[in-house]
């Protein structure tokens, strides 16, 4: 039997300006995200998978084309819509990590907190995911001194601290040696396990065998490699 | 203002300290400026009202050019003005044995004392019976008494004559040591071979009319018979003292707000660009913020806050410094200076204005930067 769909994806196409000539980078492309899905969605360089994970997480708008939740549609237009779904819904991680470099481990994973009226700043759940994601040591720390893999999971702490359903990755392990490489993809099996959805973004195929599904973005369309 | 934002305004500024440091101390220096120039208005202000009081608001001075005044001059004044209401003055540079030295004497009538806003501290003043017996009494200023430790019944030597001192007056500019004798006195310490009595130089005239128009209509017409005298007269009366005044004041407070507003724009521009370089510098921090949900209100209010933050800090320390310098910078420069209201309100208003217009545009900047542009950089 098919799960139902999540998150959909219908149409979308997003093109950019460079000068007087428009790029297309997306063409009408549709997705369908179920819970609980790990998907991987690869293609090379300048393909649009960044823009595909912005479109995701409500970061940036399509020019055509809708994203439905639980089949509903996401009006782009609704200020309050688009950051209730920023800070309950979805979570980026990024390549780049966007660390606050003179802050501590700790003022980064609670940084997002802020902006949400129901939570405090000092969370229980901070003690959680220091240990999950073996930060406790370095907490004190300020992000700047972290080594790369350890600065990746100050942003996988971050993005989980405001209990999201989604945690977009953009190429997360883009800027990590392969060991650092594998033990965030092991962390991100394990949140699958959990529950999350996640979606990540990855021109390495070494990182494939740990999601569930596999789409290729070619062209501006995706294509559906593997889903297991 | 919530915790949250207060310490990612501190942490700005932590991070940032050499650029913030330096902006604050420009900041600082211009509202220094600011609040000094408030400071010397506000004791040119003060002085100029004291000189205006002292002076009277309803008296007139009439000078007296000439070297002879024509003897008819006191009566048709007391009958333009009234009696009581004129009072002669003719000023002297004597020798004083008791302080060794040439001082200022002034032969009067009973008159000025009720005229002049003299306070008398000890005794009295000069009296009709010491006007019409010229006797040889006086008055001195209390700075006069306090420098020889003169007093009350003690004699003073005019050259080689004795005065008897009946009273001692605060005097205007009680700075200035002065003796009041009465006009009818022989100046027997002049030079001359034969004492005469003293032409007056100056008549001190207390009239109804304010105007110094009005007041030198009425005089030039009561000397029309004597055009020679009537050309070597000048009036001065308090509205001609204020113009005076007020034209220096408006100097001053242009020269001042000019100084002010270049010192304000120069800072507004300062905040202004140090805002920008700090949102451009922080375009990923804005996405970031963007993704975990904060609203365009909540990044403009991040950079409005840090710069009015910089921008008034720096202001209440310049106010702070300024009015603690009013203590010592009269004494060892001798320029007045005066805390008000005005120099401890006025650069903090000034501040949070000139604080909100110069981060308007960087924090609109900051806030309408999109968070998929942001965090691709």
């Amino acid at each position: 039997m098919t799960k139902p769909a999540w998150i959909s994806l219908q149409h979308i196409e997003k093109s950019f300006l460079d000068g007087s000539k428009n790029y297309p980078v997306l063409k009408k492309l549709n997705l369908t995200i179920h819970e609980g899905d790990f998907l991987a969605i690869t293609g090379p360089s300048g393909s649009g998978k960044s823009t595909l994970l912005n479109i995701l997480g409500l970061l940036d708008t399509p020019d055509h084309g809708q994203v439905l939740f639980n089949e509903q549609v996401v009006e782009y237009t609704d200020e309050v819509t688009v950051l209730q779904w920023r800070k309950e819904m979805a979570a980026m991680v990024f390549q780049q990590f966007h660390l606050l470099p003179y802050r501590s481990v700790y003022d980064n994973i609670t940084f997002g907190l802020r902006y949400l009226n129901s939570r405090s700043l000092d969370a229980p759940e901070v003690e959680e995911l220091l240990e999950l994601l073996d930060l406790e040591h370095v907490q004190d720390k300020a992000a700047r001194l972290l080594s790369g893999g350890e600065m990746q999971r100050v942003s996988i702490a971050r993005a989980l601290i405001r209990g999201p359903k989604l945690i977009l990755a953009d190429e997360p392990t883009g800027n990590l040696d392969s060991q650092n490489a594998s033990e965030i993809m092991q962390i991100f099996q394990l949140l699958q396990s959990r529950g999350y959805s996640i979606v990540l973004s990855t021109h390495n195929p070494q990182l494939l065998p740990y999601c569930n599904r596999h789409l290729a973005l070619e062209d501006g369309a995706l294509n559906e490699i593997s889903y297991a | 203002m919530n915790k949250a934002l207060l310490v990612d305004v501190l942490e700005s500024f932590r991070s940032r300290k050499g650029r913030t440091l330096l902006s604050a101390g420009l900041i600082v220096s211009g509202f220094l400026l600011l609040t000094f120039m408030l400071g010397i208005i506000q004791a040119l202000e003060q002085q100029s009202k004291q000189t205006l009081n002292e002076f009277g608001a309803d008296i007139a001075l009439l000078n007296v050019a000439a070297t002879t005044v024509p003897p008819y001059t006191k009566e048709r004044l007391t009958l333009e003005f009234g009696k009581g209401n004129v009072s002669s003055i003719s000023k002297h540079l004597i020798f004083v044995r008791e302080a060794r030295t040439n001082l200022s004497v002034t032969a009067t009538d009973q008159h000025l004392f009720q005229l002049r806003p003299y306070v008398s501290l000890t005794g009295r003043g000069l009296d009709a019976i010491d006007i019409e017996q010229a006797e040889r009494n006086c008055v001195i200023s209390k700075s006069l008494s306090a420098r020889h430790s003169l007093k009350v019944n003690d004699l003073i030597h005019l050259r080689n004559q004795a005065f008897t001192i009946v009273g001692l007056i605060q005097a205007f500019k009680d700075s200035d040591a002065q003796i009041y004798i009465p006009n009818s006195c022989k100046a027997l310490w002049s030079n001359k071979q034969n004492a005469v009595t003293l032409d007056p130089k100056q008549f001190v005239i207390k009239s109804q009319r304010s105007s110094n128009k009005e007041i030198t209509a009425k005089l030039k017409q009561q000397f029309a018979d004597n055009e020679s005298f009537q050309k070597k007269i000048s009036i001065t009366t308090a509205d001609v003292l204020l113009q005076g005044v007020n034209a220096l004041s408006t100097m001053v407070k242009i020269t001042a707000g000019g100084i002010a507003l270049i010192c304000i724009f120069y800072g507004c521009l300062n905040l202004g660009t140090l805002m920008m370089a700090n949102v451009r510098e922080r375009v990923s921090e804005i996405g970031l913020r963007r993704a975990l949900g904060a609203n365009t209100f909540e990044i403009s209010s991040l950079f409005m806050f840090e710069a009015l933050g910089l921008c008034v800090s720096s202001a209440l320390i310049a106010t702070l410094v300024g009015n603690a310098a009013f203590i010592f910078i009269p004494q060892l420069l001798n320029i007045p200076m005066q805390t008000s209201f005005s120099t401890l309100a006025a650069p903090l208003l000034i501040a949070l204005i000139a604080g909100s217009i110069s981060a308007y545009y960087p924090a609109k900047i900051a806030s309408a930067i999109r968070p998929a542009n942001a965090l691709r950089l």
